[in-house]
């Protein structure tokens, strides 16, 4: 018996080193192995029908011998390495593609005011919201846009009813959360409203009612037109990330004194003039300037203390540059032939 | 608004090196936009003088002639059609190489039957001067020939356009005077002051002049005699012409001239006809209400006790600023007229013109608060034009002048190092000393300290304290001067706000967790949508001044739009699921205060997401909707329990009353699951059924935690135990989930329901439900037996509880 068992060792320990990969791998485990009828299960299952005498030593012989086989197999299947499911010679197609996820989609206005909230709260400012719905107060007087100003003209401005004397509007602009901030947190304040804004205008392929911007606005000490400009060129860098410069225009807003056209240069083209551009290098971003000292006041902010800039720019607008989308209604449609691209 | 180039040099002599575009671009960048630049010579160019030296017949052609003619420099040869050429005329000539934009056509050397012709002899319509093609333009026969066309002519002006707007806080820049000395301040170069000297008094008579109401800021007005109305002489005509005028006759020319060069507005009326007594008299008095007035557009106004009016004793001679009247306007056989320069107050201007939708040019400068010393001047000049158009022309009143105006000049007291500081750089005082000195302030210094008196002009409502000279000094010193330098500020963490937060998560979590699609619509609902869906307008928030029909209130939900665009997308796509995230207007007014304290409420304005389930076939998209918002809510750390309302919620009409449920966070209701009405989806023309959700994030975020109770990972295996039962068809799930938990057995740990049935085998009045209980306990691994007693309570309570009948296995 020792010697048959001696003769099945050398035998199989052949057989393994002869194995050159998982399908003979298989092969040998099978053979030896298979818990039913394999070599080594059948000398175990003998076993019992040896004398009582001899079965300690035949046994502990027997282990030794699967023990051998085993951990020199180990080594093997190490070496061969073992395949799931058939190896990789079934001709799989690659270019198939098998399974079709529906993912839905967030709206192109909705990923793009995200990426902005992103860049200006990682250079400290605060994200604030105000109500569409805005009184007049806060969407005109606090701004410095006494009754008589053409922009509360019926022509620009939606009135909703109101049940009081107080005039109540869709806000015009988001500078209208601008004085309910300052009234709110006071001044040192460094933050941007996006939102949702309202002009009663005709639509057409460029102009809509209800558009998108965003306002941002730092009141400190001492800040100065000088600071507007170093902070404006690193703003529109960081939105656009590229190095850009930018061009102040004089301007007239009510709400800031002195105010000014933004202008930064072509990101398309960088400044050497292209149909975006219309050829000038220039691009206009919106409008700014330093907050007007009758608007700190109404914000309750001391304006000999503090002094501080605004500005504003159009999303909506950046949004179809920024997509080369021709038709600004398609913003709103709804259509999931547009969404569906973003 | 068109600026001519040469007009302005009458008041600033411009450096010769600088271009128009250049002077253009300075303007832009310091003053107000300049949206373009017009060369009115560009389109002749290559259209120079000629001299005909001899004309004879073409050989070849009856109706052609040949004529020498002389380019300054040699004798061209060139083939003409015109019958009005003749030796000796000077000609326009285009020269070879020529565009002549006006018939589209480059002049090139060419054969004409024969003939050589170098060069072409022009008539009207073929240098767009005119329809004119009768024949060549015979031109003074004292031009030197050679000289460009355009210079000969007095077309060789620029124009640079403005938009109106760019120019609405500058009441000083509605006219040329105004715009040159802005331009002699940007250039350095020297403004010359218009001075047309005193009007001479030629007569006795008096034009009595009244003013009734503090409207009325300045009337000046003189009568003057001896007018002859004709055609207005070229000069005046060409400059009109440069900046859109039409050319009425001399003395209405002369007005609009006026009003151009100095931005005052002036009128003219014909005496004979204001005139009723020996003395004219004029009042300016509000109009009584329902007072009429035929202006000079032939149209009749009713006016109402706010506009402003000019009127003798009995009739309205104009509406004040706005238009003259067409009775006592003057017309060809005017001989005496009486001229009026006048300032009204902006406010009563700008309201009647917009009301009346009458906007003049007249009336887009007084609105800009003009300065009332301008009157003067402008009076002046008109006399000194006037009497230049119509030499006879005398002023034979006094010059009536009543004012009732007061400037606020200042001082300003104001530092350099105030400037200085706003700016954010050192510029130096004498630098800022020149640049107010050069714009027309009046400034004294000492030390630090500046006093700077306002000129009359910038004074009536564009500058009035230290910060509007920061503007000024800044501007012309140039903003892309300044050094940019950063601001240094305290780190400050933001106001925590859970809302935001929410808002974030969100958006990705509908479209890329649950296969949502994210739309926005407007923040309107039409009333006709209102309507069919059988809700009442009257608890909207009203627009006003709507835009359209279609956007007449304020959404109270996102579902209705929503619904719109399923319509919509219906057409191109089977399956769909749609969100929304926006403010709903709610009638009550439980929003921010209108002012600060105030008790007034705007209305209360909340961040909704609101959700469609639209997908062919699905006969129950409720459910997809109601695990959407589970799922969601959940995912947000929300503990939602979802509960049944028998007949759905009665502010949403339109929505099933049995396919309802209110969805609730900490026992506070913050939305809903449902499924549209049937009848409203077949109103709306949708084919299948649509399910809804909507959730108050204002709501959720008043709530918001970031909390999540960590339990420990079980150490003892669980034992699963199915049950398969029948019951009574109203049996809701969620009861019997609630009559296991009833048992309040701690091994009870999960309840999952596989499936329910109905139909074939079963009583129609039953349903089978089968589902599967988990058993665990925390300190030991449980035995079966211990596991089977408790499911055979849980057995029992569901038999005794529910009345079902429980399937053995």
């Amino acid at each position: 018996m020792e010697g048959k068992l001696q003769q099945i060792k050398e035998q199989a320990l052949k057989e393994i080193e002869a194995i050159k990969n998982s399908e003979e791998l298989k092969k040998f485990q099978e053979k030896y192995l298979n818990k039913k009828d394999g070599v080594i299960t059948s000398l175990f299952k003998d076993l019992k029908s040896v004398t009582d005498d001899l079965r300690p030593k035949m046994g502990s012989l027997l282990n030794e011998l699967k023990v051998g086989i085993e951990s020199t197999l180990a080594e093997k299947i190490y070496a061969v390495g073992v395949t799931v499911g058939g190896g990789s010679n079934d001709q799989l197609d690659q270019t198939i593609s098998q399974r079709h996820y529906h993912l839905g989609h967030i709206h192109p206005m909705s990923q793009f005011v995200a990426e902005i909230e992103k860049t200006f709260a990682q250079m400290g400012f605060w994200v604030l919201r105000g109500p569409e719905l805005e009184s007049d107060f806060y969407n005109f007087e606090a701004l410095n846009i006494p009754s008589w100003h053409p922009a509360r003209e019926a022509q620009d401005t939606f009135y909703v009813e109101s049940p009081t004397d107080h005039k109540r509007v869709l806000r015009t602009h988001t500078s209208s959360v601008q004085v309910r901030a300052m009234q709110k947190y006071g001044a040192p304040i460094r933050a941007i409203v996006p939102g949702r804004v309202f002009r009663n205008e005709a639509t057409d392929a460029s102009h809509e009612h209800t558009f998108d911007q965003f306002e941002g606005f730092i009141i400190d000490e001492n800040i100065s037109i000088a600071n507007l400009i170093a902070t404006l060129k690193e703003l529109v860098s960081a939105i656009y990330k590229k190095e850009l410069n930018v061009r102040l225009r004089p301007g007239f807003f009510p709400f800031v004194e002195p105010g000014f056209e933004l202008d930064i240069s072509c990101n398309f083209c960088d400044g050497k003039g292209c149909p975006i551009c219309k050829h000038s290098g220039w691009i206009e971003m919106g409008g700014s300037g330093l907050i007007h000292p009758s608007v700190l006041k109404a914000g309750g902010i001391d304006s000999k203390k503090y002094s501080g800039f605004a500005f504003g720019m159009g999303l909506t607008r950046l949004l179809m540059m920024k997509y080369g989308i021709d038709d600004i209604r398609l913003i709103q449609s709804g259509d999931l032939r547009f969404l569906n691209q973003f | 608004m068109r600026i001519s180039k040469n007009w302005l040099s009458e008041f600033v002599t411009l450096p010769k090196a600088l271009s128009s575009k250049d002077l253009a671009q300075k303007i832009t960048l310091s003053s107000f936009e300049i949206d373009g630049v017009e060369d009115l010579a560009e389109k002749f160019n290559g259209v120079i003088v000629g001299e005909i030296l001899e004309v004879r017949k073409h050989p070849n052609a009856d109706k052609l002639q040949l004529a020498k003619v002389n380019d300054g420099k040699k004798i061209l040869d060139i083939v003409c059609g015109a019958p009005n050429i003749a030796a000796g005329q000077k000609v326009p000539l285009a020269t070879i190489g020529t565009y002549l934009p006006a018939v589209d056509m480059t002049i090139a050397e060419r054969e004409v039957r024969g003939e050589k012709s170098q060069g072409m002899l022009c008539a009207s319509d073929e240098l767009g001067l005119g329809k004119d093609h009768s024949g060549i333009i015979i031109l003074d026969s004292n031009l030197k020939v050679g000289t460009p066309f355009a210079e000969a002519m007095g077309f060789d002006d620029v124009i640079l356009e403005v938009d109106n707007k760019a120019v609405n806080n500058r009441p000083d820049l509605w006219g040329h005077m105004g715009v040159a000395r802005e331009v002699a301040a940007l250039t350095g170069a020297k403004f010359v002051e218009p001075n047309p000297g005193k009007i001479k008094v030629e007569g006795k008579e008096v034009v009595k002049v009244e003013m009734l109401h503090p409207d009325a800021l300045r009337y000046m007005a003189v009568k003057i005699d001896g007018i002859e109305v004709k055609e207005s002489p070229d000069w005046l005509k060409s400059r009109l012409a440069a900046v859109g005028q039409k050319s009425i006759n001399n003395i209405v020319d002369v007005t609009n001239y006026v009003m151009y060069e100095l931005g005052q507005p002036m009128h003219s009326f014909d005496a004979d006809l204001i005139t009723d007594s020996a003395d004219t008299q004029i009042v300016v008095r509000k109009a009584t209400e329902g007072e009429k007035i035929k202006t000079l557009d032939d149209q009749e106004y009713k006016l109402t006790s706010n506009d402003l009016v000019i009127a003798n004793k009995n009739k309205l001679l104009a509406i004040a600023g706005v238009m003259g009247g067409k009775e006592s306007a003057i017309s060809n056989s005017t001989v005496s007229i009486v001229l009026e320069s006048a300032n009204f107050d902006h406010v009563s201007v700008r309201k009647t013109s917009q009301r009346l939708a009458l906007r003049t040019e007249s009336s887009a400068r007084f609105e800009k608060s003009l300065d009332p010393n301008l009157c003067e001047v402008a009076l002046a000049r008109a006399v000194e034009l006037i009497k230049k158009v119509s030499p006879k022309a005398k002023v034979v009143s006094a010059i009536a002048d009543v004012k009732k105006f007061k400037l606020d000049l200042g001082p300003i007291k104001t530092t350099v190092s105030y400037i200085q500081k706003r700016i954010g750089q050192d510029i130096p005082a004498k630098e800022i000393v020149r640049i107010l000195k050069s714009l027309g302030f009046g400034v004294t210094s000492s030390g630090d300290s500046l006093s700077v008196k306002i000129p009359t002009w910038r004074a009536t409502k564009d500058v009035s304290a230290d910060y509007d000279l920061v503007e000024e000094v800044a501007r012309v010193y140039g903003f892309n001067n300044i050094k940019p330098a950063m601001p240094s500020m305290k780190i400050a963490r933001a106001p925590f706000d859970p809302l935001h937060e929410i808002l974030m998560q969100i958006r990705p979590l509908l479209a890329y967790g649950y296969e949502m699609n994210e739309v926005t619509n407007y923040s309107f609902v039409s009333e006709e949508l209102v309507k069919k869906i059988g809700d009442n307008p009257d608890d909207y928030v009203k627009v006003s001044n709507p835009l359209a029909k279609g956007l007449d209130v304020m959404r109270r939900s996102l579902i209705p739009n929503l619904l719109l665009n399923v319509v919509n997308n219906a057409r191109f796509f089977d399956s769909f699921n749609l969100f929304e995230i926006g403010l709903n207007f709610s009638k009550e007014n439980g929003g921010e205060p209108v002012k600060k304290d105030s008790k007034d409420l705007l209305p209360q304005q909340d961040y909704f997401a609101g959700g469609v389930v639209y997908q062919k076939g699905n006969k129950q998209p409720f459910y997809h909707a109601k695990d959407i918002v589970d799922g969601l809510l959940n995912r947000l750390h929300f503990k939602t329990k979802f509960e049944v309302v028998e007949n759905g919620a009665k502010e949403m009409p339109w929505l099933s009353g049995s396919r309802f449920l209110n969805v609730k966070v900490n026992g506070l209701k913050v939305g809903i699951v449902a499924e549209v009405e049937q009848s409203i989806i077949g109103k709306l023309g949708i084919k299948e059924r649509v399910a809804i959700f909507e959730i108050n994030l204002q709501k959720l975020a008043e709530m918001y935690t970031d909390a999540v109770e960590f339990s420990p990972i079980p150490k003892f295996p669980a034992i699963e135990m199915d049950i398969s039962m029948i019951t009574d068809r109203s049996v809701k799930w969620q009861s019997i989930i609630d009559t296991i938990n009833a048992l309040k057995n701690p091994l009870l740990r999960n309840i999952e329901l596989f499936d329910i049935y109905q139909g074939e085998n079963i009583p129609s009045d039953k349903k089978s439900v089968a589902f599967r209980v988990m058993y665990r306990s925390d300190e030991r691994t449980l035995e079966r037996a211990e596991a089977e007693a408790v499911h055979s309570a849980v057995k029992e309570q569901l038999k005794s509880k529910l009345g079902a009948s429980i399937r053995e296995a």
